[in-house]
């Protein structure tokens, strides 16, 4: 009772009842909405989950970017030491950011052309791979933003 | 066990097991998995103790119907959320790239002395966020496996249903009520669906959204455990968890309940003595000065508290506020340069960006526009904020501390919300206002919740006015 002592006598003037009826309603409302929109979340969610089991991990993550960046994972870990170190440059924002959680317990490094480059730091190897005249060598990946690329060294 | 504890059991052993393993990483010390399970074991029996003789779960008087409605539609959004969790590892993007990512790093036992964590030429952006999420999902991967471990994320949503379902109760005094309330929140589009801030998502959004409804709660029960529990929390969870835990000080700075602000005032110190030092650590900063900071600033709050009681006129609260905005844009300007040569790239990426910040006011009516409209995007945050409208009404000369100093927070927090938009340092606004706001709203719509729960009680007496009329 006390708590309502304190009401101003303006609020006798205020219409309480429609406020009430409209809290109500948007209640009942969001209940409805709720229970209608759980079956659409549940099957867009069961579409992703079979894209993600068709896809695969590497290329379901860069759907909608550079087909080429699913690719270019894949073949890194399929083809790498897990405790190796690869060498990157260019943005890191975008697709570069996806690879580095793809590839760990792999790392990358900055590629920094000042610096002689190095066969292994810490224990861990640098990756290498076979360019396209089939020399193994040093690799280096090539964050484009929303694409990746690859460099050998 | 009686309600009340088993509310508080899971914030309990994030906040025990957050403080120890933290402890230990600032002396060098890895953290072993089995640490999560003795803190839980604690807590436990701790409360199992405390809680012999009080008041057990009351549900004699609860709609039968209604009960089995509502507890069956609870119990299969967190089953599907559980089994969508498990199925497969992450599928979304920053769920993927920071926070799975580093509780990948962090490895077993929990260590920051691997090299993703301690040499600064390795590649991690996020490396100096906050590890709360990824201790506890690395501790539970080794316990039980990496795909059980997602399981904490439906755990999770179901302690936020729990809290609002007890707050609710607490404030209507009808059981039936307090599910409908809990209920509505749990059937929240934005939870269920694909994408940054589902449940599933692997995002700290939704343990983010747990720290704040505990200071909600906190702040409209005025109960101090709670107003702890979430300030220690909110700072080893997101950024932006500082904000909030601030805010909440701030709020209770300006109140009269010493008790709340000196547990909300404790909380925050604590958590900043442990964090600081260590986020100093993983920028490779120096770290000695930033233990002082967390039990400085506590202080700071204190006094700011025992000042405007002793001056409790409009004058000196508003130049309590200026002085306030005043540190705080000395503080942007001079740790500027400094944060410029930080080796977290989001940082310097968001402090170079700040020259910018006059031109984005020209940006101010697309961002108004666009924030509105998430407000009121019922395929993500229901109809919560609308919600909140008619409340205000009802609420009106209707003088509750709590419900003030919640109200207080919302307010404040919208705003908030609406100036991280507008000085983002993503270019693209039309993007940020589509997927990063609707993510961001998701942090408070427990809070929303819990504000709405003082609403039943007074529509029960018909209306207020109509109390006033009869009394």
């Amino acid at each position: 009772m006390s708590r309502f002592v304190d009401s101003k006598p303006a609020d006798l003037m205020l219409p309480g009842r429609i406020w009430v009826k409209f809290f109500v309603v948007l209640l009942c409302g969001q209940l409805i909405v709720g229970l209608f929109r759980v079956p659409r979340t549940l099957n867009k969610k069961l579409a992703e989950i079979g894209e993600f089991q068709q896809l695969g991990r590497h290329a379901f993550s860069f759907r909608g970017q550079a087909s080429a960046s699913g690719a270019i994972v894949e073949r890194l870990v399929g083809s790498t030491r897990e405790d190796s170190l690869i060498y990157w440059e260019g943005d890191w924002k975008g697709d570069l950011e996806l690879a580095a959680a793809l590839l760990f317990p792999r790392l990358l490094v900055r590629f920094d052309p000042n610096v002689p480059g190095r066969s292994s730091t810490s224990g861990r190897p640098f990756a290498r791979l076979p360019d396209p005249a089939g020399v193994d060598r040093l690799v280096v990946i090539q964050g484009r933003g929303k694409s990746l690329g690859l460099r050998w060294k | 066990m009686s309600r009340r504890h088993l509310v508080l059991v899971p914030a309990l052993v994030l906040a025990l097991h957050g403080m120890v393993g933290q402890m230990l990483w600032l002396v060098g010390i890895a953290v072993p998995a089995w640490v999560l399970l003795l803190n839980g074991c604690i807590v436990a029996s701790g409360m199992a103790l405390w809680s012999r003789g009080q008041e057990p779960l009351d549900t004699a008087r609860v709609s039968r119907p209604l009960i089995i409605a509502c507890s069956s539609l609870v119990a299969g959004i967190v089953a599907w959320s559980a089994w969508t969790s498990w199925v497969t590892p992450d599928r979304s993007w920053d769920g993927l790239v920071s926070w799975s990512l580093r509780a990948q790093a962090l490895g077993s036992p929990a260590d920051l002395s691997g090299a993703f964590f301690s040499q600064p030429e390795i590649f991690a952006h996020s490396r100096a966020y906050p590890l709360l999420q990824p201790l506890v999902l690395a501790s539970l991967d080794d316990l039980v496996g990496r795909q059980l471990a997602r399981l904490f994320f439906p755990v999770l949503f179901l302690s936020i249903f729990f809290l609002i379902l007890d707050t609710a109760r607490r404030r209507c005094g009808t059981w039936n009520w307090s599910l409908l309330l809990a209920t509505a929140f749990a059937v929240t589009p934005g939870y269920l669906d694909v994408g940054a801030g589902a449940i599933d998502s692997g995002y700290a959004d939704l343990l983010l959204a747990y720290a704040v409804a505990l200071g909600a709660a906190g702040l409209l029960r005025e109960d101090s455990r709670l107003l702890f529990l979430s300030c220690l929390l909110l700072p080893w969870i997101k950024p932006e968890g500082l904000i909030y835990a601030t805010l909440i000080s701030g709020i209770l700075a300006f109140g009269i309940q010493r008790r709340s602000l000196r547990a909300a005032a404790g909380g925050l110190g604590l958590s900043l003595f442990l964090w600081l030092p260590l986020r100093a650590r993983l920028s490779f900063s120096p770290e000695t000065l930033l233990y002082f900071v967390g039990p400085f600033f506590a202080l700071l709050l204190l006094l700011a508290h025992e000042l405007l009681i002793r001056y409790r006129s409009r004058r000196a609260r508003g130049m309590a506020i200026a002085m306030l905005v005043v540190m705080l844009l000395a503080a942007s300007l001079l740790g500027r340069t400094w944060l410029l040569h930080s080796d977290d790239p989001l940082l310097r990426e968001f402090v170079a960006h700040i020259d910018e910040v006059g031109e984005r006011f020209f940006s101010l009516p697309t961002v108004l526009l666009g924030f509105g409209r998430a407000l009121l995007e019922v395929k993500s945050v229901g109809l919560v904020f609308l919600l909140l409208v008619p409340s205000f009404f009802i609420l009106r000369g209707h003088r509750d501390r709590g419900g003030q100093q919640l109200g207080c927070f919302l307010g404040i927090s919208f705003v908030l919300l609406l100036l991280a938009i507008l000085f983002s340092p993503e270019r693209n606004l039309s993007h940020e206002l589509k997927s990063r706001l609707s993510r961001l709203l998701l942090q408070i719509v427990p809070a929303a919740w819990i504000f709405i729960t003082q609403i039943p009680v007074l529509i029960r007496r018909d209306s207020p006015r109509d109390e006033l009329v009869r009394s």
